[in-house]
C-alpha cells in the first residue's frame, strides 16, 4: 500500500480492465485457472470462457464434462458459447461395433456419434489446432465438413489400425493448414489425391510442416512455402516400385527433409538429383538403398552426381577443391541421420566405397553437428578421424564393425585408444552413442582421453559380445564425465542394479535405452 | 533529439526518442505532431511508475520489433522470463499493476507481456483464498456458489 500515489483513491486491482485479466489468464494452465474463477465474480466472469480454449483427452474423459455421449443436439447447441472459445482440441477416439459411435480407448462409456462431432465443430468455428487419433474408425470422418478453414491451422490425425485418412478428405481444409500431418498403417493404398480431386493448377497452399504417405507426394508441388517434411511408407504389403520425387523440386525453402528411418524408403529413382536440388536443407534422415544414394553427399555442386565421385579419392578432392562447404551439395546441412535399407549391398567392394564416403563426408563437411549412421558397420582401422573436419559437432552415432572383436587384444587396446583420443578432440560433443563388438574399457584403453569432450550430455555405448559392464567400469564414466544426465549401457546384468550404483554414487543421471536417446537427437533438431 | 514526457503528478522527463517510441501511443503521437518539442503529457501515469517504464525502454531500447505472430501454441508459457526483466518485475504488487496498467494505456506490447507473465507465475500453484489475498481482492461469492463453481469445472483441473 505504501507506494500508492495520494491522487488514487481505489484499489488497483479495480482499475484493471477485463482484456488485463484475460490477458494473464492466457498464461495459466488448467488448476490455476480454475483457481482463479473462484476469486470473484469478475475474475469468473472474465476467465471461465478461457477454461474452454484447450481440449485435450483428459477433458473428454472426464465424468463431469459437459460433452458425452448422452448429448442431445440441444445440449450441444447450449454450449454454443463455450465452444466457440475453443481453440484447441486433442482427442482419441475409437470406434464401437457400430462404426459410426466413437468411444474413447479404455472408457468404454464414452461414446460419441459421428454426428454428435460434426455438431460439435459446426460450433467450435474458432478451432485453430485439431488433433485426433483414431481407432479403428471409419475414415471418411464427415465431420470433417464441419471444421472451419479460415481459422484451422494444424491438423493432425493418426489412424492406428489399418486405416488412413484420405488426403482428399482434408482438401477443402487446405487453404489456411499451416501444419498437416497424418498417419496410418494400412494394408491397401491408392493415392488419395487422384486427378478427380487434384486442386486447379495454379493452386497454392502456405504448409509449412507436412506430414503424409509417400505416394501423397503430389501434394508437395503446391507447397511452395514448405519447411518441414516427412514422408513415411509403410513397410507392410507393398510393392517394391520405383518412385520418383521431383515434386518435391517445388519446395525451395526445405530445411528438414525426414523420410521416417524405422519404416524404410521405397525405391527412389531420383534421390540423389532430387536431394540436390533442395539448397537449403538443414537437416535430412533417410534410409540408404544403394551407395550412390549416400555418396552423392560428398559431391561438388557443379551439378556433377555421385557416379563421378567414386572415382575419386579423399586427397584428390581435398586438394583440388579445397574443404569450402560451399562447393559441396547440399551446403548447409548441418543434421544427417543415414539408416541402410535392406537393399543396400554391403559387400567388400561397397564397404570400402562407404568407409570412404564416410572419411570424404567427415572431412569436407565443418558445417556438421549431428551425425548418426545405423545399421552400418564401419571398421574403425579404415576411418581417418584425424581428417574429420566437423569441429563443432554436437552429436555422433556410429557403429563398429564385428570383426574387432577378433583382433588381438593388443591390437584391438591400441585400436580402441586411437578412437577415443580422436572423439574426445570433440570439444563440443554433447552427446555420443557407440555400437560395437569388443568394446575396450580397461586400464591402458585410454578411455580418459575422451574426456576432451567434457561437456558430454548423453552417453550410449553398446558391447554386443562383451561380459557385462562392472560397477568399477560405470564409476569410471561418471568420473570421466561429470555433465552426463543421461546414460545408456549395453549389456547390463540388471537395470535395477545399475541404478542403484547411480543413486549410491548420488549421480542425478538417469538410465535410458538406445532408442529414446536416438529420439532426443531427433526433437531437437526439429524444433 | 530528446522527447519531453510528463506525468500525471507535473514531473518532467527527458528521455531519448528512439526510447520514447518504444511505447506505440508516444511514437505515434510524435509521427502525428510531427517535428515539434512541446512535451507530452501522460495523464494516466504517475511520476513513480513513469520512472520504472522509462527504465525498461532504456534497457530494451535496441530490441527487434515483435513481429505479432499467429502464435500455433496451444498455451502461452510464462516460464520463459528474462533474467534482468524478471529482476525488474521484483516490485510490490501494487507496482506491477501500476507498470501493467501503464503498458498498457502507453501500448509497450513486450512489457505488457512480461507484466502478464509474472502475474500467471504468482498466481500458479495458489488456492483461491491465497490469490485473493496476494492481490487485495473482496470474495462476493457465498461459499455454495463458490463450491458450484468448483463443482461444474472440474473437468477444467487436468490440463
Amino acid at each position: 500500500m505504501t507506494s500508492t500515489p495520494q491522487l488514487q483513491q481505489d484499489p488497483v486491482m479495480d482499475r484493471v480492465p477485463i482484456e488485463i485479466i484475460e490477458a494473464f489468464g492466457h498464461y495459466l494452465n488448467g488448476p490455476s485457472l480454475l483457481a482463479c474463477i473462484q476469486v470473484c465474480q469478475r475474475w469468473h466472469q472474465v476467465l471461465r470462457p478461457l477454461l474452454w480454449t484447450s481440449i485435450t483427452k483428459t477433458q473428454f474423459y472426464h465424468p463431469q464434462f459437459p460433452l458425452h455421449s448422452q448429448c442431445t443436439p440441444e445440449d450441444i447447441a447450449a454450449l454454443q458459447k463455450d465452444l466457440f472459445q475453443v481453440r484447441h482440441i486433442e482427442w482419441s477416439c475409437k470406434a464401437t461395433t457400430n462404426s459410426r459411435r466413437w468411444q474413447a480407448p479404455r472408457k468404454p462409456t464414452m461414446v460419441v456419434s459421428m454426428d454428435q462431432l460434426h455438431l460439435i465443430f459446426t460450433y467450435t468455428s474458432n478451432l485453430q489446432t485439431l488433433t485426433l487419433h483414431l481407432w479403428g474408425m471409419d475414415t471418411r470422418l464427415a465431420c470433417l465438413e464441419a471444421l472451419n478453414p479460415r481459422t484451422l491451422r494444424r491438423l493432425e490425425i493418426t489412424a492406428a489400425k489399418e486405416e488412413c485418412v484420405a488426403l482428399d478428405r482434408i482438401l477443402p481444409l487446405l487453404s489456411g493448414l499451416k501444419e498437416l500431418r497424418l498417419s496410418g498403417r494400412h494394408s491397401s493404398w491408392t493415392p488419395s489425391v487422384s486427378r478427380t480431386s487434384q486442386p486447379p493448377p495454379g493452386t497454392i497452399f502456405k504448409l509449412t510442416r507436412l506430414h503424409i504417405h509417400c505416394l501423397d507426394k503430389a501434394l508437395l508441388q503446391y507447397c511452395p512455402e514448405l519447411r518441414e517434411l516427412e514422408l513415411y511408407w509403410p513397410t507392410l504389403s507393398y510393392p517394391h516400385t520405383p518412385l520418383a520425387f521431383r515434386e518435391i523440386l517445388t519446395c525451395t525453402k526445405l530445411e528438414t527433409l525426414t523420410f521416417t528411418p524405422d519404416q524404410g524408403l521405397p525405391l527412389v529413382q531420383d534421390l540423389p538429383e532430387v536431394l540436390t536440388s533442395l539448397r537449403g536443407l538443414k537437416r535430412l534422415t533417410f534410409a540408404a538403398n544403394s551407395v550412390a544414394e549416400v555418396e552423392f553427399l560428398c559431391a561438388l555442386d557443379a551439378g556433377d552426381m555421385a557416379p563421378q565421385m567414386t572415382e575419386r579419392t579423399t586427397n584428390g578432392l581435398d586438394s583440388q577443391h579445397g574443404r569450402g562447404e560451399k562447393a559441396l551439395v547440399l551446403p548447409l546441412l548441418e543434421y544427417l541421420h543415414i539408416t541402410a535399407g535392406e537393399d543396400l549391398p554391403t559387400d567388400d567392394h561397397n564397404l570400402t566405397r562407404l568407409h570412404q564416403w564416410l572419411n570424404l563426408l567427415l572431412g569436407s563437411r565443418p558445417a556438421l553437428k549431428t551425425i548418426i549412421v545405423q545399421d552400418l558397420e564401419f571398421d574403425p582401422r579404415e576411418l581417418s578421424m584425424e581428417n574429420w573436419a566437423c569441429k563443432d559437432l554436437e552429436a555422433l552415432s556410429l557403429e563398429f564393425s564385428w570383426t574387432l572383436s577378433a583382433l588381438p587384444d593388443e591390437e584391438r587396446v591400441g585400436l580402441w585408444r586411437r578412437v577415443y583420443r580422436q572423439i574426445g578432440t570433440f570439444s563440443k560433443l554433447k552427446t555420443l552413442m557407440l555400437r560395437c563388438a569388443g568394446l575396450e574399457m580397461g586400464d591402458d584403453s585410454g578411455i580418459e582421453a575422451l574426456a576432451g569432450a567434457r561437456g558430454l550430455k548423453q552417453l550410449a555405448l553398446a558391447d554386443e559380445l562383451s561380459e557385462t559392464w562392472s560397477r568399477k567400469e560405470v564409476g569410471r564414466l561418471l568420473q570421466i564425465f561429470p555433465m552426463l544426465t543421461a546414460l545408456c549401457l549395453y549389456p547390463l546384468l540388471s537395470d535395477e542394479e545399475a541404478t542403484t550404483w547411480l543413486q549410491e554414487s548420488e549421480s542425478p543421471l538417469e538410465l535410458t535405452s538406445h532408442g529414446a536417446m536416438m529420439q532426443t537427437l531427433g526433437d531437437k533438431t526439429m524444433y | 533529439m530528446p522527447v519531453i514526457l510528463v506525468s500525471s503528478d507535473a514531473q518532467e522527463f527527458k528521455v531519448d526518442k528512439e526510447v520514447a517510441e518504444r511505447s506505440i501511443l508516444i511514437k505515434n503521437m510524435l509521427e502525428d505532431v510531427g517535428e515539434s518539442d512541446s512535451p507530452i503529457p501522460l495523464p494516466n501515469v504517475t511520476a513513480a511508475v513513469l520512472t520504472k517504464v522509462i527504465e525498461y525502454c532504456e534497457h530494451h531500447r535496441n530490441d527487434p520489433v515483435q513481429v505479432p505472430d499467429e502464435t500455433d501454441d496451444p498455451r502461452k508459457r510464462s516460464n520463459d522470463i528474462e533474467e534482468w526483466d524478471m529482476k525488474f518485475m521484483q516490485v510490490d504488487q501494487e507496482m506491477l499493476f501500476e507498470i501493467i496498467l501503464a503498458a498498457n494505456y502507453l501500448d509497450i506490447k513486450p512489457l505488457l507481456d512480461v507484466g502478464c507473465k509474472t502475474v500467471a507465475n504468482i498466481i500458479k500453484g495458489k488456492t483461491p483464498e491465497e490469490i485473493r489475498k496476494a492481490f487485495n481482492i473482496v470474495n462476493d461469492f457465498t461459499p455454495e456458489e463458490e463450491a458450484q463453481i468448483k463443482k461444474e469445472n472440474e473437468w477444467a483441473e487436468d490440463r
